[in-house]
């Protein structure tokens, strides 16, 4: 653990990526490539640790600073009439109105083979802070292709302002709590938006 | 509700339903994964009037899409119907063809915004999906 830690740490300074801590005492410049690396990087240690029970938690952390860093600098130049909802995400795309009232996304995935699969779900919460929750049942075959491969995409039609936001996420199945037990929930912690008018 | 239709199985209605949908939609999505296995969706202008044993487009060599498409074939086609909020999802594999009679044939003026180099730019692509599976959702 400490190892993949120290690599993935090791990424975030020597790559530039700079986690927003390291951000604030740094001033560099980050070029595409930077951003391709971290991502592949980021998606390879989220990959192979996900595949375990014991997700360590500070790689996520990691990883997801680094990516809401990059997201923040460089992803997303779009207009900024929507207010900042979250201290490390900015909001440029309205994002938070989006899922206010369209809980429903296009959810796609991969399979073992790397096929795509692509399927309406519908969030389970109306607020957002940069995770959303999908309910879904443990016989859902969506489940299946979230424990082999956590980068997913969310797409969503936004029917007022015609808008498609398509945003990126590492996603894990969580066990429901409560008189949710029986169910699963997939949660995905966005990373990062594109959208389209 | 999704009804997921196999290639070839689909009967006379949900075919002329499916035609119907995708030639009310202007702009599709399309999405690829690149080498290092991260999906990227983008928008591709629709120049589908029929669905669906084969999709075509056009695009323009030099671009990640085209990349993409070329390391990896496999695709996904996203229609968005969204006045009815009906989503079609077209599963394929992709190739860039060299047929100039039939990009040329697909080119209509709407295009030029997109691909302002017109039906004769050598850099055009056009893009061949082979359909394998189609789902639609309401």
């Amino acid at each position: 653990l400490e190892h993949i830690m120290a690599q993935a740490e090791s990424l975030a300074t020597t790559d530039q990526v700079a986690p927003p801590w390291l951000a604030a005492r740094t001033d560099r410049s980050v070029g595409p490539d930077a951003v391709a690396r971290a991502r592949t990087r980021a998606i390879e240690l989220v990959d192979r640790d996900s595949a375990s029970d014991r997700f360590p938690q500070r790689i996520l952390s990691t990883v997801k600073h680094a990516w809401r860093w990059l997201a923040h600098n460089i992803r997303i130049a779009l207009s900024t009439e929507q207010p900042v909802h979250h201290p490390l995400v900015p909001d440029p795309v309205g994002l938070r109105a989006l899922i206010q009232h369209t809980r429903v996304a296009l959810v796609t995935t991969r399979d073992r083979s790397g096929a795509l699969h692509s399927e309406p779900m519908e969030a389970s919460q109306r607020d957002f802070d940069g995770v959303i929750w999908f309910p879904a049942s443990e016989s859902a075959p969506v489940l299946e292709r979230v424990r082999a491969r956590a980068a997913v995409q969310l797409t969503y039609h936004d029917k007022h302002s015609n808008r498609c936001v398509v945003l990126d996420g590492i996603a894990r199945v969580c066990d429901g709590t409560g008189r949710h037990a029986t169910n699963r929930f997939i949660r995905v912690d966005v990373v990062s938006a594109d959208a389209w008018d | 509700m999704g009804l997921s239709l196999q290639r070839g199985s689909e009967a006379a209605g949900p075919s002329e339903l499916l035609s119907d949908l995708v030639n009310s939609v202007s702009v599709a999505l399309i999405t690829t994964v690149d080498a290092t296995g991260i999906m990227h969706t983008r928008q591709l202008p629709n120049t589908n009037s029929e669905c669906c044993d084969d999709l075509w487009f056009l695009s323009s060599q030099d671009t990640p899409l085209i990349d993409e498409v070329r390391r990896n074939p496999k695709v996904l086609i996203t229609y968005a119907h969204r006045a009815t909020g009906t989503y079609l999802v077209v599963n394929g594999e992709a190739f860039v063809r060299n047929d100039p009679v039939r990009a040329r044939h697909l080119w209509h003026p709407t295009l030029a915004s997109w691909l302002p180099g017109g039906p004769d730019d050598p850099q055009l692509a056009l893009l061949h999906v082979s359909v394998k599976s189609v789902e639609i959702w309401e």
